[in-house]
């Protein structure tokens, strides 16, 4: 019994140092390239998750605003890291190695000819923490990480909001490279 | 003219506002100079009482020295003015970078949530090819229908 006891704490440090890890895995991927001109790379803050989730209660009251609103304040952060000129195939696959851990499950995993793309959660106490999104294709490669405590309908409200204020611009400025 | 009708004829000049300042020094002294005519006596001495009264107020003595009453000088006040527009233009620089810096992060996040959402219907859309799949499933209907359509 004694040594059962004794045995709890390391296996919490352990459990600890593993999670520590896994943080540090995405953080050593983002880290890896910070100085790769190729790359961009995004993080928005929690300060600036607020001052968003403000500037939206500010400027709009319809309901689908307040939808969005809601999940920006379940938002703690987001980091993107984000290329289009390189091949994204083969970051896909290096990002998966640095990742694989069975901290995440699979949400969705599309894959084609030319890309593939996966959603991977972490999750605590039946709530979403972390959303990692990797996409790569010929040309394209992009790794997004966000922070919170979500429930899956948030992450359904997200997928299905059309109208998110300010969508239209991000696909024009898709569209046109 | 008889100073009565002489006082009439002021009189109705002066209820059409229009005697100057002599004339209603005539009238005040035609008033005091013939008979009747009580209502307008009345009047303009009420108003020469009015005039001559005092205000009866008077300030507490003993208190206003005590107090002591510091003038603001127009040099003071320039420099009010001018910390005062100073402050306010900070104020007001502070809430637009505010606001400014408010917007820039709503839409920084706004891409990051479209890049979420555009990828996310994408695996929705290859999803629903599938569903799609699920009425192909009832086989009889499209033959059905290439038959019909023959």
């Amino acid at each position: 019994m004694k040594k059962l006891t004794a045995l709890v704490p390391v296996l919490l440090l352990l459990w600890a140092f593993q999670a520590k890890a896994q943080d540090d895995a995405i953080q050593k991927f983002f880290s890896n390239y910070t100085e790769d001109d190729r790359f961009s790379r995004v993080y928005i803050s929690p300060k600036m998750m607020q001052m968003a989730g403000g500037f939206l209660k500010n400027n709009s009251e319809d309901d689908e605003s307040k939808e969005v609103g809601s999940i920006i304040s379940k938002i703690q952060g987001i980091r993107i890291l984000s290329s289009d000129e390189v091949d994204g195939l083969k970051f896909y696959e290096d990002a998966m190695s640095t990742l694989t851990s069975n901290k995440y499950e699979e949400l969705m995993d599309v894959k084609d000819r030319s890309s593939k793309l996966k959603f991977m959660v972490r999750e605590e106490n039946g709530l979403v923490k972390e959303l990692l999104m990797v996409s790569g294709d010929q040309e394209d490669f992009a790794l997004l990480s966000m922070l919170g405590s979500f429930t899956y309908e948030d992450l359904n409200i997200l997928a299905e909001t059309t109208e998110i204020p300010g969508m239209e611009e991000y696909r024009k400025g898709k569209n046109q490279p | 003219m008889s100073m009565e009708s002489r006082l009439k004829e002021l009189l109705d000049k002066y209820w059409e506002a229009e005697t100057s300042l002599d004339e209603e020094k005539e009238i005040r002294e035609l008033l005091l100079a013939v008979e009747g005519f009580e209502d307008e006596k009345l009047l303009f001495g009420g108003l020469d009482e009015l005039s001559e009264m005092e205000p009866q107020l008077k300030r507490p003595e003993g208190k206003v020295k005590e107090t002591k009453v510091r003038r603001i000088t127009p040099v003071w006040l320039n420099w009010a003015a001018s910390i005062l527009i100073l402050v306010s233009s900070v104020w007001v620089w502070q809430y637009t970078e505010q606001r400014k810096a408010e917007k820039e992060a709503y839409e920084e996040v706004m891409m990051a949530l479209a890049m979420i959402q555009t990828n996310l219907s994408k695996g929705k859309e290859s999803m629903k090819e599938i569903e799609d799949l699920k009425y192909l499933n009832t086989t009889n209907q499209i033959f059905g229908q290439e038959l019909m359509n023959k």
